[in-house]
């Protein structure tokens, strides 16, 4: 038997109050282990469809789904994304009266009641983004790439099944953003979990294993060879 | 790193405004401690003193506010005597004085054969004549206070006195009197006949009955006011005014604090709404996110109410030793007290988190990541 996509959407559109139109009728199934580059502009919908995959946001029409279920809207998601989803912003977003171990740790907080436990995962992480002698410094100490390692870390805080990532190298430098992406993809290679980064980089996109590529809110069909690609709508 | 951390952390990022926060909490309970602590000081001094001198049941006019001021009969003390259950009555006249000095001392006389007398520890000398009408006997800290010491002279009301021993008492009250024979001290307020109270002991099988015995009384007496001695403090109208006045002024005070939360811990999560976002996407339920700024609002209370009672005992200690007051009161502060202003405290602390936690538990995480 078949496993269910890890992460799918139906006819999903997500429309503000301020009558704008994010997502239009998107449909999209990532398979579990998969590695998917979301591709577009500035504006096209990338970051609004990475939260609707995790449940921050929720769609105006249709479902979404993880590993084959459709979660509530309220402390549903908020379950996956402490246990089973790890979110990467381009801004890293760590808390800046923390230290590097104890950002790692606020995913752990309402996970893993020992804190000795928590501390001590969070210190593995860290020394598996190579970030073991910066564990006690403040995110104001660390430089954009150490920031982006901690917040990967962060990520993996409760061993996530998926890690969706929103233009992870977007404040970095070229030689940076490589090395984030290499940590990314030997995460997604060793530990098997699904990838999901939305960028806009096309080297970045072309190590994922397939591309899904967006406009004005709309997925793209794979474009042929010398032509652009055409919506799937 | 544990779950106060993040609470702790951010408190201690915005150090003044939590310390202005946290000292507005401690100005209320302060005066909240002082206010109460005063008050109940003046009951427990009362009791404590009535109590010393065999007193179960007091007796003032009927409908009295300011004791000092209202008088009895003397005459009636052999009536209420004759009385079940009652085995000795005992008259006071009380009033207060200044003295050259500025200082305030308490008089008070007391009848030649009161069981008053034998309540007293004569420190130095010895007690008054009862038919002398000029001597007296002075606590400890008026005679300290005034360089006084038996054999010497005092000008109490434009008439010299004699100074006939010093006695030394628990009471703080006590220890500032000035007590003289009650004729004498009839004379010198041209009150004569007249006392303050009456004070009941009872017969040794009655102090189980003394709400009988005060039944009794009430109804043979139905102009008098009669009080077991310890409810003396709540059924006094005066101590009654003063206990809801300090209770309003501190309940305004709280109510200040609370809204002083608010404000910073409203401030606090418009501030940090990126991190509420942030901490909503990685896993933190909206529970979760309404403790984090709930906590913040009682660590912001604990802390302003531990300085508040620290600054209220500081201040209540300070207003009991300022002149006129000094000696007029005693703290009256149980350990009870101030656990049950603790408590009280942070129930208030956490109502007020109530809505700033309601709004950061409200945010959009989406628009929260968004925000600046």
């Amino acid at each position: 038997m078949t496993a269910p996509p890890i992460l799918a959407l139906e006819g999903v559109s997500r429309r503000y109050a301020s009558e704008v139109t994010a997502l239009r009728d998107v449909t999209l199934q990532i398979a579990p282990g998969d590695s998917v580059a979301l591709r577009g502009p500035s504006g096209c919908g990338k970051s609004t469809l990475l939260h609707i995959l995790c449940g921050l946001d929720h769609p105006s029409v249709g479902r979404a789904f993880f590993a084959g279920r459709q979660p509530g809207n309220g402390g549903d998601w908020a379950q996956l994304r402490a246990t089973r989803i790890g979110f990467v912003f381009q801004a890293f977003h760590l808390l800046p009266m923390l230290s590097a171990v104890e950002n790692v740790q606020i995913p752990m907080l309402g996970v893993e009641r020992n804190a000795r436990a928590r501390r001590r995962r969070a210190e593995a992480l860290l020394e598996r983004v190579g970030l073991t002698a910066r564990a006690a410094h403040r995110p104001a100490q660390l430089s954009g790439g150490e920031c982006q390692r901690v917040a990967i870390a962060r990520s993996l805080a409760n061993g996530p099944d998926v890690i969706l990532a929103d233009e992870p190298t977007g404040n970095l430098d070229s030689l940076t953003s490589a090395a984030i992406f290499g940590l990314l993809a030997e995460i997604h290679d060793h530990d098997g979990v699904t990838l999901v980064i939305a960028t806009h980089d096309a080297a970045i996109a072309a190590l994922a294993r397939r591309t899904i590529h967006m406009l004005d809110g709309q997925l793209l069909a794979p474009a042929p060879p010398g032509a652009g690609p055409s919506c799937t709508c | 790193m544990h779950l106060l951390t993040l609470p702790l952390r951010n408190l201690a990022r915005r150090r003044t405004r939590s310390l202005l926060t946290a000292a507005g909490v401690a100005v209320a309970i302060g005066g909240l401690i002082a206010l109460i602590g005063t008050v109940r000081g003046l009951e427990r001094g009362w009791t404590a003193k009535l109590a010393r001198q065999g007193t179960d049941i007091v007796v003032v006019r009927k409908g009295t506010v300011e004791i000092m001021s209202a008088t009895l009969d003397e005459r009636l003390a052999p009536e209420i005597a004759r009385r079940p259950g009652v085995a000795e009555v005992s008259g006071e006249l009380i009033d207060l004085i200044d003295l050259d000095n500025g200082e305030m001392v308490v008089l008070a006389g007391w009848p030649a054969n009161s069981r008053f007398w034998n309540s007293l520890r004569v420190q130095a000398g010895r007690l008054p004549t009862p038919d002398s009408g000029k001597e007296i006997i002075i606590g400890q800290a008026t005679a300290d206070a005034l360089g006084k010491k038996p054999g010497m002279s005092i000008v109490l009301g434009g008439r010299e006195f004699f100074i006939a021993g010093v006695f030394t008492q628990r009471e703080v009250l006590a220890n500032w009197g000035v007590i003289m024979p009650l004729a004498s001290l009839q004379s010198l307020l041209e009150k004569q006949g007249r006392v303050t109270t009456f004070s009941l002991s009872l017969e040794p099988s009655a102090p189980s009955f003394v709400s009988s015995v005060i039944a009794d009384l009430r109804q043979s007496f139905p102009t008098l006011s009669f009080s077991a001695t310890a409810e003396v403090g709540e059924n006094n109208s005066m101590l009654r005014v003063l206990r809801a006045s300090a209770w309003v002024v501190s309940l305004i005070a709280l109510a200040i604090a609370v809204v002083v939360i608010i404000n910073t811990l409203m401030m606090s999560v418009v501030e940090r709404t990126r991190e509420i976002g942030v901490l909503r996407a990685v896993g933190w339920r909206s529970r979760s996110i309404f403790a984090l700024v709930a906590a913040e609002g009682m660590l912001l209370t604990a802390i302003g109410t531990v300085a508040g009672i620290g600054l209220g005992l500081a201040t209540l200690h300070w207003v009991l030793t300022l002149s006129p007051l000094r000696g007029m009161l005693e703290a009256g502060l149980s350990a009870r007290i101030i656990g049950e202003v603790f408590g009280a405290a942070l129930v208030l602390g956490s109502a007020g988190s109530l809505i700033p936690a309601w709004r950061a538990l409200k945010l959009d995480p989406i628009q929260a990541l968004r925000s600046e």
